[in-house]
C-alpha cells in the first residue's frame, strides 16, 4: 500500500510539474487575474466587528465557490477558534466553515459546545446542527434539533428543518403538504426559492422527477443558489437533459462540482469539449492531493470517476470512502450506480441495506 | 489505488489550457532546484490578499504592469515569509522576479533567491500568510515527495527528516508557552503549594508536584494517542479544580487530615487528570506527524514541567518575602484562598454559560 501510495504521489508531482507553465512575458494591461471582491478590515478584535466580517467571508466563499475565502474567514476569528473565551456567534460561524469543509464531526462538537453558551437566539446554532445530522444520515437526532428551536422569528425555518426531515424518512406526502403551506403563506423571493428546493428534492425522493423539475426550475428563476443549480443539473442528466443541465449551469462559478456536471453533459451531447475539462479537472485533484486532502473532496472525485472517466471501480472505492463522510441520498445513489455500473452486485446490495439502516427513504435507490 | 496513477499519468502528459479558477485552499509551492538556488511560487491571488497595493487601480482586474510595480513589495514580503538557516544565525534572502506560471489554480509569481547550503543542512521557517489565511500551505517540493508546511514560527529541517532536537525544542516551547499562557492552571498550581511551608515541608511540595505531575501527564498521552477524548465538561472541572484545591487550604483544625501528605498528593493527581486533558488540546492542533510524536510529547511535556516549576520559583520569591510575617498564615493564606476560590467561581459560571 505504501509503495502505491509513493508510485502516485511521485507521479503527482512529476504532473503538478507538468501543469506548470510558465507563461510568456506579457504586455504592461494584460489582465492576469480577474481578482474575487476584498474582505473589508476589520477595525478592532472585538465581536461586534469580527462577526459581521466572518460572515462576509463565509458568503463570498459561498458565491465564489473559493475556498479560500473560508481559511481568510477562521484567520479572523484568529485565537478564538475553538477558544474556551468564543462567544455563541462566534462558536457558530467557526461550525460554519468547518461544515464548508465538510468536517461534519468537528463542526457538530463546535455547535455543542456553542449551546452552551448564552445568546438571545440559539436557533441558528441549533439549524445547521440538524442540518449535519441530516448529513451523516442521523435523523432522529435532526428531528431533536429542529423541535428544540422554541424562539418566535425561527418558526418558518424550524417547521421546514421538520418538514425536510420527515421527507427523507419517507413521509413525502406530509413534507409535500407542509411546505405547500409554508409556500402559500407570505414569503421573500429568497425563502420562495428555498422552500421550492426543499420540495424539489422531496418529490426527487418520491420518485416523480417531472414535479421535482418544476420546482426547481422556479426556485432559480427567484434566487440564483449554487446548491439548487448543482441538484436541478443533476436531475436534468438523470431525465437526459445534457443542454438543460449546462444552462442550469450557466450562471455557477466553475467549482470542481460544477465543472465534472459540465464535462457530463458534454460527453452526453458527444461534444469533444469534454476531454479538456476531464483533464482540468484530473489536474485540479492532484494540485488538492498534494495538499493531503482526499478524503473531503471523494465524492467529487468519485462522480468524476463515474460519469465523466467511466471508471467504475474506482468511483465505488470513492464513494464507500465518501460514505464514511456523508450520507446524503445523492451519496447512496453514487454508491448505488458505481457497484451497478462495476457489475458488483454485492456491494450494492451493501450499499442499499446500508442506506435502509439509517431510515432514509429514496425511490431511487433500488 | 491503480486508477489513482491511470488517471494521473492522463495528467502527466497533458498541458494546462488557459482556463483559471480558483477551487481550492491557498497553496504555494517551495523548491529547492540542483544548483542550490530556491524557487517560491505563490498565487497572484494570495499577494492581493497580503499587500494592499497590488491592485494599485482597485478595478479587481489585475494587470502585469501592475504586479510589476509591486515586486519590489512582493520581494519584501516574502523575504519575511521564508527564513532559512544553515546551521548558524537565520540568513536574510533577496528574493527575485523569476517568471509568471499557470497553474490550475491560476496565475502565480515565481521568485528565486541565490544558493544558500544544502538541503540537508537547512533548517527553514515558514510564516507567509499566518495571520490572512488559516487554510494556506506551502508544498516543499522535493526529489523524492512533499513536505505539507503550515505556516508556524517553528523552525523545520528543510529535508523533512525533522531532527529529535529541533522538535525536542520546538514543544518544550509550546508546553512553556501553554502553561505559561494559562491564568486556570498558573491558579492552581498555586492553589496546591500555597499552604505548603516552602521552608521545612520540602518533601510535601515535591510529592504533590510529582502527583499533579503523573495525572496530567496521563491523561495528556491518552488524549494525543486520541484514547480519549476532550469532553465539554473538562473545562468547566478545571474552574472547579482551582476552588477545591484552595478550599482545602482554608479546612479548620479537625479535619486536618485532608491537608495531611497522601490526601493533598490524591486530589494533586486527581485534578492532575482533568488538567491533562485541557493540555491536550494545544497537543492535538499542532497535527504533529506519528514518526515524531513520541519526542513532541516529551518536549511538551518537558515543558509544561519546566513552566511549572518557573510558576513555583516565583511564588517562593512572594513565599520568602512574606512568610515571616505573622500574618502571613493568619491573614495571608486564607485571603488569597478566598481571592481563588471566588476567581474559580467565576470562571466556572462563566464556562457554563451562566453569564449572559
Amino acid at each position: 500500500m505504501k509503495l502505491i501510495f509513493t508510485a502516485w504521489m511521485l507521479c503527482a508531482f512529476q504532473s503538478v510539474f507538468a501543469q506548470v507553465k510558465d507563461l510568456p512575458t506579457p504586455n504592461g494591461d494584460t489582465v492576469l487575474e480577474k481578482l474575487g471582491p476584498r474582505l473589508a478590515p476589520v477595525a478592532t478584535r472585538t465581536d461586534a466587528s469580527l462577526i459581521p466580517a466572518v460572515r462576509q467571508a463565509i458568503e463570498l466563499a459561498r458565491q465564489t465557490a473559493d475556498p479560500r475565502y473560508l481559511g481568510q474567514a477562521q484567520a479572523l476569528i484568529g485565537k478564538q477558534w475553538s477558544s474556551k473565551e468564543a462567544s455563541h456567534d462566534l462558536l457558530t460561524l467557526q461550525a460554519t466553515i468547518e461544515q464548508s469543509r465538510h468536517e461534519f464531526g468537528q463542526a457538530a462538537a463546535t455547535l455543542r459546545l456553542a449551546l452552551t453558551r448564552p445568546a438571545p437566539s440559539h436557533a441558528q446554532a441549533k439549524l445547521t446542527l440538524a442540518t449535519i445530522e441530516r448529513v451523516q444520515g442521523r435523523y432522529g437526532a435532526a428531528a431533536a434539533a429542529c423541535t428544540s428551536i422554541t424562539e418566535a422569528p425561527a418558526q418558518l425555518y424550524a417547521r421546514a428543518c421538520m418538514l425536510e426531515t420527515i421527507s427523507l424518512q419517507g413521509q413525502s406526502a406530509g413534507a409535500r403538504e407542509g411546505l405547500g403551506q409554508l409556500l402559500r403563506e407570505q414569503r421573500l423571493p429568497v425563502q420562495q426559492a428555498w422552500l421550492q428546493s426543499l420540495m424539489a428534492e422531496n418529490e426527487l425522493r418520491a420518485g416523480d422527477n417531472a414535479a421535482a423539475l418544476k420546482h426547481f426550475a422556479i426556485s432559480l428563476s427567484l434566487a440564483n443558489d449554487g446548491y439548487t443549480a448543482l441538484a436541478f443539473a443533476d436531475a436534468l442528466l438523470d431525465a437526459g437533459q445534457a443542454q438543460a443541465a449546462l444552462d442550469a449551469l450557466r450562471k455557477q462559478p466553475s467549482s470542481d462540482s460544477v465543472l465534472i456536471r459540465q464535462a457530463q453533459a458534454y460527453k452526453l451531447l458527444r461534444d469533444a469539449r469534454y476531454k479538456s475539462i476531464a483533464n482540468d479537472l484530473a489536474l485540479r485533484f492532484t494540485a488538492s492531493s498534494l495538499r493531503g486532502n482526499t478524503q473531503t473532496h471523494a465524492r467529487e472525485q468519485a462522480l468524476f470517476e463515474l460519469q465523466v472517466q467511466g471508471n467504475a471501480p474506482a468511483a465505488l472505492a470513492l464513494a464507500q470512502t465518501n460514505l464514511k463522510l456523508q450520507k446524503e441520498s445523492v451519496d447512496w445513489l453514487l454508491a448505488l450506480r458505481s457497484a451497478q455500473a462495476a457489475g458488483n452486485s454485492a456491494a450494492a446490495n451493501e450499499v442499499l441495506k446500508a442506506a435502509a439502516l439509517t431510515e432514509l427513504k429514496d425511490a431511487r435507490l433500488k | 489505488m491503480k486508477y489513482l496513477a491511470r488517471s494521473f499519468v492522463v495528467g502527466c502528459l497533458m498541458l494546462m489550457n488557459s482556463a483559471s479558477y480558483a477551487h481550492k485552499a491557498s497553496d504555494a509551492y517551495l523548491q529547492q532546484k540542483s544548483s542550490g538556488a530556491w524557487a517560491y511560487s505563490i498565487a497572484l491571488r494570495d499577494l492581493d490578499r497580503a499587500i494592499d497595493t497590488l491592485d494599485a487601480n482597485a478595478d479587481r482586474q489585475l494587470t502585469w504592469a501592475e504586479v510589476q510595480a509591486a515586486l519590489p513589495a512582493i520581494s519584501q514580503w516574502v523575504g519575511q515569509g521564508i527564513t532559512l538557516r544553515c546551521k548558524g544565525p537565520a540568513l536574510p534572502l533577496m528574493w527575485a522576479f523569476d517568471a509568471l506560471e499557470q497553474r490550475s489554480d491560476g496565475v502565480f509569481v515565481r521568485l528565486v533567491a541565490p544558493a544558500s547550503c544544502a538541503l540537508n543542512d537547512t533548517e527553514l521557517r515558514y510564516t507567509a500568510m499566518q495571520e490572512l489565511d488559516a487554510d494556506h500551505r506551502a508544498i516543499l517540493i522535493h526529489a523524492s515527495g512533499a513536505i505539507v508546511l503550515q505556516p508556524s514560527d517553528a523552525w523545520r529541517a528543510a529535508s523533512g527528516q525533522t531532527s529529535i532536537w529541533a522538535t525536542l525544542g520546538n514543544f518544550i516551547s509550546l508546553g512553556i508557552g501553554h502553561i505559561g499562557s494559562g491564568a486556570d492552571h498558573i491558579a492552581f498550581v498555586i492553589c496546591l503549594v500555597l499552604g505548603i511551608a516552602l521552608r521545612s515541608q520540602w518533601r510535601e511540595l515535591l510529592l504533590t508536584i510529582t502527583a499533579f505531575t503523573v495525572g496530567h501527564s496521563i491523561t495528556l498521552i491518552s488524549a494525543t494517542f486520541g484514547w480519549v477524548g476532550s469532553p465539554v465538561w473538562v473545562e468547566p472541572a478545571i474552574a472547579a479544580s482551582i476552588g477545591v484545591a484552595a478550599a482545602v487550604n482554608l479546612l479548620p483544625e479537625r479535619i486536618h487530615w485532608l491537608q495531611s501528605l497522601w490526601p493533598k498528593a490524591a486530589i494533586a493527581a486527581l485534578f492532575g487528570l482533568i488538567h491533562g486533558l485541557g493540555f491536550s488540546g494545544a497537543m492535538t492542533e499542532a497535527r504533529v506527524p506519528d514518526a515524531s510524536l513520541l519526542w513532541a510529547l516529551a518536549g511538551f511535556n518537558l515543558g509544561v514541567e519546566i513552566g511549572q516549576l518557573l510558576i513555583i520559583a516565583a511564588w517562593g520569591v512572594i513565599y520568602f518575602a512574606l512568610h515571616r510575617w505573622q500574618g502571613y498564615k493568619r491573614w495571608f493564606v486564607p485571603a488569597l484562598s478566598w481571592v481563588l476560590i471566588g476567581v474559580s467561581l467565576f470562571w466556572l459560571f462563566d464556562r457554563l454559560g451562566v453569564f449572559a
